[in-house]
């Protein structure tokens, strides 16, 4: 069950870096055409700061998962790793689908948009396959114990 | 530096042109099904024609082993994969679905291999797993469910909850006790290596494991689509299956 579940959270990882991809492009493309108050979203401080974050978060994200997936690959023990990208990219995708739907206002959460489904989604991911205080807590072991 | 490889680039671009031509267009239906309190999920007419196309595509069995006819790919390779699919909200993906894939070509031996593993393998059988209790969420090694021996067969009693894709599934991997007791382990280091235990207790054991033929094995169970449980499984109290 161990390495299904390490199997799975790899999985999800990706799948949130491809959902936080999806919500930045839905975002930068809000930011471009969206004006408020005489100027484009696009030039306000706020939304850059947003879509610097996303991006950042993103890439890091991609590398973890990446990095993990090779180890495994190698035949390493990647349970850490797994349960650190089971982390980091739920919050990150949660994070970056709730500033893109910020950025459409009440429209981000209309059943038209794909936002609100996505929203959903990652918000199922923080809990199935190990829920986000119970990964913090076996990182946390692992690491107090002196086993990493 | 961190690149992928020339293969990986490929395979991404295959299945970002996937993702963008065949699933996205279909967002805007699965969106408007979802509002109408319709079924999350794509309908036989629309998941058809992409399961063709998966085939000619050679996306099908991605990381499944060349013995069983799959294409054996990396984990790594599937991450670049799965990056892709995460980016519509249209649930599909690549049959058959890994996770339990892996966990059978652990665990199970020749028969149950022939009979769950390829099949599944070669996407004509769909699986599902069952872990959560009512009592045993977060914490899978609190459950409760017990297999016991009974001759031939394996006598399952407990209850089970939030098995995903059951509805669809031809067989089901039930997770339960084989050893004495239900007091979890106190040196325990984390719930998941519990669990662990719990699996490898029972899949390590000579007398479940290739004594055929078994109603339910170490690893695996068959259960007929809406009759879980029904057949092979006694005393045991109806469950909510999600």
């Amino acid at each position: 069950m161990q390495l299904r579940l390490t199997v799975r959270r790899l999985q999800i990882g990706a799948w949130c870096v491809g959902m936080a991809v999806r919500a930045l492009g839905l975002l930068t493309e809000q930011a471009r055409s969206r004006s408020t108050f005489g100027a484009l979203l696009a030039d306000r401080q706020a939304i850059q700061w947003w879509v610097a974050d996303i991006a950042t978060r993103i890439h890091a994200c991609r590398l973890m998962v990446f990095d993990a997936a090779a180890k495994q690959d190698a035949g390493r023990d990647v349970r850490t790793e797994a349960s650190m990208i089971k982390v980091f990219a739920t919050e990150m995708a949660s994070d970056a689908i709730d500033h893109a739907m910020q950025a459409y206002g009440a429209m981000g959460m209309s059943k038209e948009m794909p936002l609100q489904l996505l929203a959903t989604k990652v918000r199922t991911m923080r809990i199935y396959e190990g829920p986000t205080e119970v990964h913090r807590m076996t990182i946390a072991r692992r690491i107090l114990d002196g086993r990493r | 530096m961190f690149e992928l490889s020339e293969e990986q680039s490929m395979l991404r671009d295959l299945v970002a042109r996937f993702v963008d031509e065949q699933l996205m267009p279909l967002e805007r239906a699965v969106l408007a099904r979802e509002a109408s309190g319709g079924v999350l999920g794509l309908s036989e007419e629309e998941e058809g024609p992409l399961l063709s196309q998966c085939r000619e595509l050679g996306l099908w069995g991605l990381d499944v082993p060349a013995a069983y006819g799959g294409a054996n790919l990396s984990n790594l390779d599937l991450m670049v994969v799965n990056e892709e699919l995460g980016r519509t909200c249209v649930p599909f993906t690549f049959p058959p679905d890994s996770p339990n894939l892996h966990m059978l070509l652990a665990v199970a031996n020749d028969e149950q291999k022939k009979k769950y593993l390829q099949p599944y393998a070669e996407g004509t059988a769909h699986s599902a797993i069952a872990i959560s209790e009512p009592g045993a969420g977060a914490d899978p090694a609190g459950m409760l469910t017990r297999a016991t021996r009974d001759g031939d067969d394996w006598v399952i009693n407990g209850r089970k909850i939030w098995i995903s894709r059951i509805p669809k599934a031809d067989f089901t991997i039930v997770m339960a006790r084989t050893g004495e007791g239900n007091a979890r382990p106190a040196s325990a280091p984390s719930s998941l290596s519990v669990a662990h235990r719990v699996l490898s207790s029972s899949a390590r054991s000579p007398s479940s494991v290739g004594n055929a033929p078994t109603k339910w094995s170490s690893m695996s169970a068959a259960c007929r689509r809406r009759r879980y449980w029904v057949n092979w499984v006694r005393g045991l109290r109806p469950c909510n299956c999600v």
